[in-house]
């Protein structure tokens, strides 16, 4: 577990390693997680550390590695499971990706609450804000938090978030990126692999981001980078 | 649906693949496609199947589902090849 901002706290672990994201609300013993992976242990292991307990898990997308144990935080916590109605169908085929793979891991699905975009939730006097970034897959979504943004895969610090997993729309990605383009200025970035950053670093040293959004001459130029 | 329309339809997006690989593979109805001797990789397979998805769906004219759990779940993987993948599409239309 490591701090990246105050009262965040960042989880990676489990075989197919990704990032969990442990926020502290203002409400003493209050949480919310944002993206779970295939094992829970280490996460509830930090939740323990901090002594709070997880009201909400909120997915940035359906992916097994960011919705693996979600089962997990619902049935120990009572934790209510949020995912964008769009990546429904990706999260009813993880089991298939993680076969095909040849993993021997498998996902039960715990009853989801579906979200949709600008759905909001308050916690104390901040708000959480669910933001549509498709493009990685159809629901992908970022989570604001006031100056915290969370990802996903939709925007890594440090290269890019393609998989060529079913349902990727790399010219949609790019679209979403320009869109976050000027609002990653005043923002530090938690990516669902890799560190976080503040968003104007990641816009100047992310070169393979770069790369990504010049093979569309209209995003670059529209990105003014 | 026959068990030769859904052949089809899986060979049609084998076709598809064949034309993205460098290397095309050989297409028939007991080419390995799943499991150690298959001939395509793991991101193939789930582009194909999701390929086949699409157009089964559409010609039932109903959501045909090749990658939830009950896929998965079956004594033999549907996966194994075109034509056990042909069987269990034409036995989710019945």
């Amino acid at each position: 577990m490591r701090q990246v901002a105050d009262n965040v706290w960042c989880v990676t672990a489990g075989g197919f390693p990704a990032n969990s994201y442990i926020c502290r609300t203002d409400v003493p013993g209050d949480a919310f997680l944002v993206d779970v992976g295939l094992d829970p242990e280490p996460i509830a292991a930090a939740l323990q550390i901090l002594n709070c307990r997880p009201a909400h898990l909120f997915c940035t997308h359906g992916h097994f590695d960011h919705i693996g144990s979600a089962r997990y935080f619902q049935e120990r916590y009572g934790a209510e499971v949020h995912l964008h109605t769009a990546d429904v169908k990706i999260a009813r085929t993880n089991n298939f990706i993680l076969m095909v793979m040849k993993r021997e891991d498998r996902i039960s699905l715990p009853p989801l609450s579906l979200v949709e975009d600008g759905a909001s939730f308050r916690f104390g006097d901040r708000t959480l804000i669910y933001r549509s970034t498709p493009g990685h897959t159809p629901g992908s979504c970022s989570l604001v938090w006031g100056d915290q943004l969370f990802t996903g895969d939709t925007l890594f610090t440090q290269g890019v978030g393609l998989s060529k997993l079913p349902g990727e729309n790399p010219a949609q990605l790019r679209s979403t990126i320009r869109s976050l383009w000027g609002f990653l200025d005043n923002v530090i970035v938690h990516p669902g692999h890799g560190p976080s950053a503040p968003g104007m670093i990641v816009k100047r040293d992310n070169a393979a981001l770069r790369a990504f959004l010049a093979e569309d001459a209209t995003v670059l130029d529209n990105c003014d980078v | 649906m026959t068990k030769d329309d859904a052949l089809q339809i899986v060979l049609r997006a084998l076709e598809r693949l064949n034309e993205e690989l460098d290397e095309p593979v050989d297409v028939g109805p007991r080419t390995p496609l799943f499991g150690a001797d298959a001939v395509i990789d793991s991101l193939s397979l789930v582009s194909v199947i999701v390929d086949v998805e699409a157009e089964a769906s559409e010609a039932l004219g109903k959501p045909v589902s090749l990658t939830d759990d009950r896929a998965i779940n079956q004594p033999t993987s549907p996966f194994t090849d075109p034509e056990t993948l042909a069987g269990y599409i034409t036995s989710l239309a019945a």
